[in-house]
């Protein structure tokens, strides 16, 4: 098994966080995880190491998406790691535009757009 | 038919024998149509009546709106609607105007509208009853018109006219048969005609048959007696003429009878002379030799000759009788006809002069002056021509200028004559008009009478009052510029009519002119009226029009009610026509400007109590900008007691008829805003509340001020009427923003609920996906069982979370549909609070929630539903735990007084007082819905829940304190468990 760049999955709804990390588990990737959008920051500013992925969703309570990306925009450290959106707001292609990120997942999710999109980033 | 109408015919109480009789009599009723309608005007019964008249079957029309009978501007003016308005309001409506029938044509029709009410007061329909009254008011025109014109004539005609009865009485006479018979028309009416017309043979000396008795008798015109003498009250005889004709309607029996007469004593008096004066004249011509004196018989044929015509003519009288007197002009003249235009000219005018050359008998020319007199007999009746012919070839020149001077003095002579002729005419027309005016003084038309010269002769009192006169003799006696510049007169669409193209002005100079709709303004008072004015002239035997006899029909209450009516429906359509009720109300101000106002105000009551002026309009965009700029140097104090803020605070119009100095001193706040005031020129003002939601939110003000228009009671009914409609507007505009809200808040619940319920799906898909992908990996290999079974009981629990939210959906469904069913049971609060948080056990772990939970050692028991409860406490649970993670949660129950009571405290985020009123409300919720999980839908079906068991709910928190939610329900007693 070749060695894989981590992926964090911030996701408030438990069965799909941990759904998500064992279908990546599954597929090698090493999977780092947060409920909303404030531990993912305190995650990736503890980690040495990057994820090279942060599958981001965007409704959460306490720090949601939007809010997570803008701090990660200003953060030097942090604002080059790759996002891709996981959302089931029928809006959320108009929505995630703004966000500039590099992609958008729809929920439901199809597990072969998900390891595709994973695969691009952290193959 | 309805009780309603029943009871009002037969009774109160009345049996259903009764009713059904009522409802023969009106099925069978063919001259009205008589019908009901619902209350929002549709046709609910039809009669024999309705549908001969209307034209539609019952089956057809039945369920209809009663605008089907109205004509297409009628409905868009809203005629329908207010006619069942105001029957709401008034109890009963009535109106004469064009209906349609069902082939499209049209009807004047009489129409009463009554409100139908229950006994309990409510209103249940309305009993229209409708007459064709079209015949009747063709009719009724025709008569008026024909009435007038024949009392014109009837007065105004050389011979007696008397009418009687079927009896042979009196019933009325002209001025004429006065003058002839000696009595007069108040002392004759009733008499015998044998007492008031006399008449004997003029020989005999004998009574003679009155025509009167022979008409009735026989039913026949009976022509001219000869040799009857009319004996005169005072005992005057005269020679007469007479006839009688019957008069009879449509063939029917005769009604009584015309007399028509006259004195023929001079007739008979100059037939005499004439014999007496022929014989001596004869002799006298023939002795004269200077002028040719002929005669001719009408067709110009010669018939008598004298010595001067023998000499300068040179004809013998037996060559020459006989012959045509065309001999005597030259070739020429015969070729273009000129004798027989010489003998028209005769008979036309009486006489005809000239000068010309003329041919003896040998050819040669003379000059000759001719006259040529038309001869007629007392009957006047054309009998020839006189002619006398002088040779004037040597005295032409002499005589030139001489006959100059005779002829103008004839001419001159002439004109004095018909002018003299004319004014007896007038004066005898002054005359008999007194008697006239008795029947006009009855007639509610304005009738007057102007004489050739234009002057007013006669007018009834009902003209004389609408020009501001008391009595017609007052207005005939006004002098003329004393009256016309008080007034304007305009046409219909507002062009002044100059005195020249009045229709009187117009009879009198020949002209026919037609019926003219006219607007008459008083300068000074600001009212006006509208009047259709019909002349029609009186004429001479020539035919030229010496009197023009003028009605005037007043249609002011037909053309302001047209005007309202109008008003109101463009106003109607101006309130639907935006849902920006600023633009509506700027626009109503707008329309009110010139037709209502000459200034218009809307002001509006803003949040802090104190009136915005939101529009002002004026003709004059200058005095706009003065009235904006008095509002905000002076804005309107809220506690004036009169005035726009007065009327916004009670809710009542206010009308000052007149703006007296005192007014505006009092109403002035100091000298510079008095002047301002003095400025607008203010003369009559109201001002109407603007009422949205039932209450007083602004006011419109209507002022007059260069128009010199005064308000009354009927202009402050439009105004409040208008104030109403204004409200609509701003009824219709909130309608509209709570409608924009519903709507964003479904579509924003959408949103949500496909959010939430493809949250489940996501979690159910991946496992899904994952299974097969191993599958289809290693295709002969088993997968481990222990991952298929988690896999399976994950996506499991998402069906069991998305089949609880389909639930949910359903509940909020039969919610909004009221069809929420209980299904209640004996049930112990405790046991279901118990179950429902040993459920959510593993939650609260995972949530770092500690639960504390309080209960009575006894059961708290009520007739609940199990299922419901459980929701309730579900609901409850599952928020707390939602918004107070890692935190402790309280679950207390307790009982006292029949009631149960549960409360669930948690240490969360909490809820701000303003949020507190909405949570149990659907679709709100405290928090940014989509930060959290759910359709935050769980408290208002919580509250449903607890409410459908009589119970209720309240919540207690403080933002970053936490929330206590307690629910209280009916229980069973302590003692009654006890027991």
């Amino acid at each position: 098994v070749k060695l894989r760049r981590a992926v964090l999955v911030v996701e408030d709804d438990r069965p799909i966080r941990d759904s998500m990390v064992q279908v990546l588990q599954d597929e090698g990737y090493a999977v780092l995880v947060a409920i909303d959008g404030s531990e993912a920051l305190g995650l990736l500013r503890d980690t040495p190491e990057l994820p090279g992925l942060i599958l981001l969703d965007l409704m959460m309570p306490t720090m949601d998406g939007f809010q997570f990306r803008a701090e990660q925009l200003a953060d030097p450290r942090l604002s080059s790691i790759p996002v891709v959106v996981l959302s089931a707001d029928v809006n959320v292609f108009a929505r995630a535009e703004t966000l500039h990120v590099q992609g958008v997942l729809k929920k439901p999710l199809s597990l072969d757009a998900l390891l595709g999109c994973v695969e691009q980033h952290c193959g | 038919m309805s009780r309603g109408a029943g009871d009002r015919g037969l009774g109160g109480g009345s049996s259903a024998l009764a009713e059904e009789a009522f409802r023969l009599l009106v099925d069978s009723v063919e001259d009205y149509a008589i019908f009901l309608l619902d209350p929002r005007g549709r046709v609910a019964s039809w009669n024999a009546g309705a549908a001969r008249i209307k034209g539609y079957r019952a089956e057809e029309i039945i369920g209809e709106h009663l605008s089907r009978f109205y004509a297409a501007e009628d409905v868009a003016r809203g005629k329908p609607d207010i006619g069942l308005e105001r029957a709401r309001a008034d109890g009963r409506f009535e109106d004469t105007g064009w209906r349609v029938r069902k082939d499209g044509s049209l009807f004047w029709a009489h129409v009463v509208l009554t409100a139908v009410h229950e006994a309990g007061g409510k209103l249940i329909g309305f009993a229209k009853v409708t007459r064709d009254l079209t015949e009747q008011r063709l009719a009724d025109e025709a008569l008026r018109l024909s009435e007038a014109r024949l009392a014109a004539t009837l007065t105004s005609i050389g011979d007696g006219v008397i009418s009687t009865d079927a009896e042979g009485r009196v019933v009325w006479m002209n001025p004429v048969a006065e003058r002839l018979t000696g009595w007069i028309t108040a002392e004759a009416i009733g008499r015998p005609i044998a007492e008031v017309f006399r008449i004997i043979h003029e020989e005999t000396r004998a009574p003679v048959e009155s025509p009167v008795s022979r008409v009735l008798r026989d039913g026949v015109v009976v022509g001219l007696a000869n040799h009857t003498a009319l004996i005169a009250r005072d005992g005057t005889e005269r020679a007469v003429a007479d006839s009688g004709a019957p008069i009879r309607i449509d063939g029917g029996p005769v009604q009584g009878v015309v007399l028509v007469f006259r004195d023929v004593t001079e007739e008979r008096l100059a037939d005499e002379a004439l014999r007496q004066s022929e014989e001596r004249l004869r002799l006298l011509i023939a002795s004269v030799d200077d002028y040719a004196i002929f005669m001719l018989d009408p067709t110009g044929r010669v018939i008598t000759w004298n010595p001067g015509a023998q000499r300068i003519k040179g004809y013998q009288a037996e060559e020459i009788v006989g012959q045509s007197f065309s001999r005597f002009y030259p070739e020429e003249d015969v070729a273009v006809g000129r004798p027989k235009q010489v003998l028209a000219a005769a008979a036309e005018h009486g006489r005809t002069e000239e000068e010309a050359w003329r041919v003896r008998k040998d050819g040669t020319r003379f000059w000759a002056h001719v006259v040529v007199n038309a001869v007629h007999d007392a009957r006047g009746q054309l009998r020839g021509f006189a002619k006398v012919t002088r040779d004037l070839t040597q005295r032409r020149q002499a005589e030139e200028n001489e006959r100059a001077l005779i002829r103008e003095q004839a001419a001159r002579a002439a004109a004095e004559g018909a002018e003299r002729r004319l004014r007896e005419s007038e004066e005898r027309y002054r005359e008999s008009s007194e008697q006239l005016s008795i029947i006009l003084q009855n007639v509610d038309e304005g009738i007057v009478v102007h004489g050739k010269d234009g002057r007013l002769v006669y007018a009834n009192d009902a003209a004389a009052r609408t020009w501001g006169f008391s009595t017609g003799p007052d207005l005939v006696t006004a002098r003329r510029e004393d009256i016309r510049p008080r007034f304007e007169i305009t046409d219909e669409d507002g062009t002044p009519v100059p005195p020249e193209e009045m229709p009187p002005r117009a009879v009198l100079r020949g002209e026919t002119p037609g019926p003219r709709l006219l607007r008459i303004r008083n300068r000074t008072t600001g009212g006006q009226w509208w009047a259709l004015v019909a002349a029609s002239g009186v004429r001479t035997v020539d035919g030229e029009p010496y009197l023009a006899v003028s009605i005037w029909h007043d249609l002011t209450n037909q053309r302001q009610a047209e005007e309202r009516a109008r008003y109101l429906a463009e106003a109607t359509a101006v309130v639907t026509s935006s849902l920006d009720y600023e633009t509506t109300l700027r626009r109503i101000a707008d329309l009110a400007v010139p037709e209502l106002a000459d200034w218009c105000g809307v002001d509006l009551m803003q949040p802090d109590g104190t009136l915005a002026q939101l529009a002002v309009a004026h003709v004059d965009p200058a005095k706009v900008e003065l009235a904006r700029e008095l509002n905000r140097r002076y804005p309107p104090d809220p506690a004036s007691p009169t005035g726009a803020p007065n009327v916004v605070r009670t809710g009542k119009p206010e009308i000052y008829a007149d703006i007296p100095e005192e007014l505006l001193v009092a109403g002035a706040r100091d000298d510079e805003h008095l002047r301002f005031i003095r400025v607008l020129g203010l003369r009559s003002a109201m001002c109407v509340p603007l009422v949205a939601g039932g209450k007083p939110v602004g006011a419109i003000s209507f002022v007059s001020a260069e128009s010199q228009r005064r308000y009354g009671a009927s202009d402050l009914e439009l105004a409040v009427e208008i104030g109403r409609r204004a409200g609509l507007a701003i009824d219709n505009a909130r309608l509209y923003r709570d409608a924009q809200q519903a709507i964003r808040a479904r579509d924003e619940f959408i949103s949500i609920a496909s959010h939430e319920l493809r949250t489940p799906c996501t979690t159910i898909q991946l496992r899904l996906q994952s299974l097969q992908r191993s599958l289809e990996r290693q295709p002969q290999q088993a997968v481990a069982s222990g991952r298929v079974a988690h896999d399976v009981k994950v996506a499991l629990d998402q069906m069991a979370r998305f089949t609880r939210l389909i639930d949910q959906l359903l509940d909020v469904s039969s919610l909004a549909a009221d069809r929420f069913k209980l299904e209640p049971a004996a049930n112990d609060l405790g046991a279901i609070v118990s179950e429902v948080a040993a459920r959510y056990a593993p939650a609260m772990t995972e949530a770092g929630c500690e639960l504390s939970y309080q209960a009575p050692l006894r059961p708290v028991t009520g007739n609940w539903d199990r299922l419901r409860l459980e929701q309730v406490v579900t609901n409850l649970i599952s928020n707390a735990i939602k918004y107070g993670p890692r935190k402790p949660i309280e679950l207390r129950i307790e009982q006292s007084d029949g009631t149960a009571r549960l409360t669930v405290r948690d240490q969360g985020i909490g809820i701000s007082e303003h949020d507190q009123a909405r949570v149990f409300e659907p679709f709100e919720r405290a928090v940014s819905v989509r930060h959290y999980g759910g359709f935050g839908l769980g408290l208002w079906i919580t509250r449903k829940i607890v409410e459908a068991h009589g119970g209720a709910i309240r919540v207690q928190s403080r933002p970053g304190e936490g929330s206590t939610f307690v629910v209280e329900l009916p229980s069973d007693r302590d003692e009654e468990h006890a027991a």
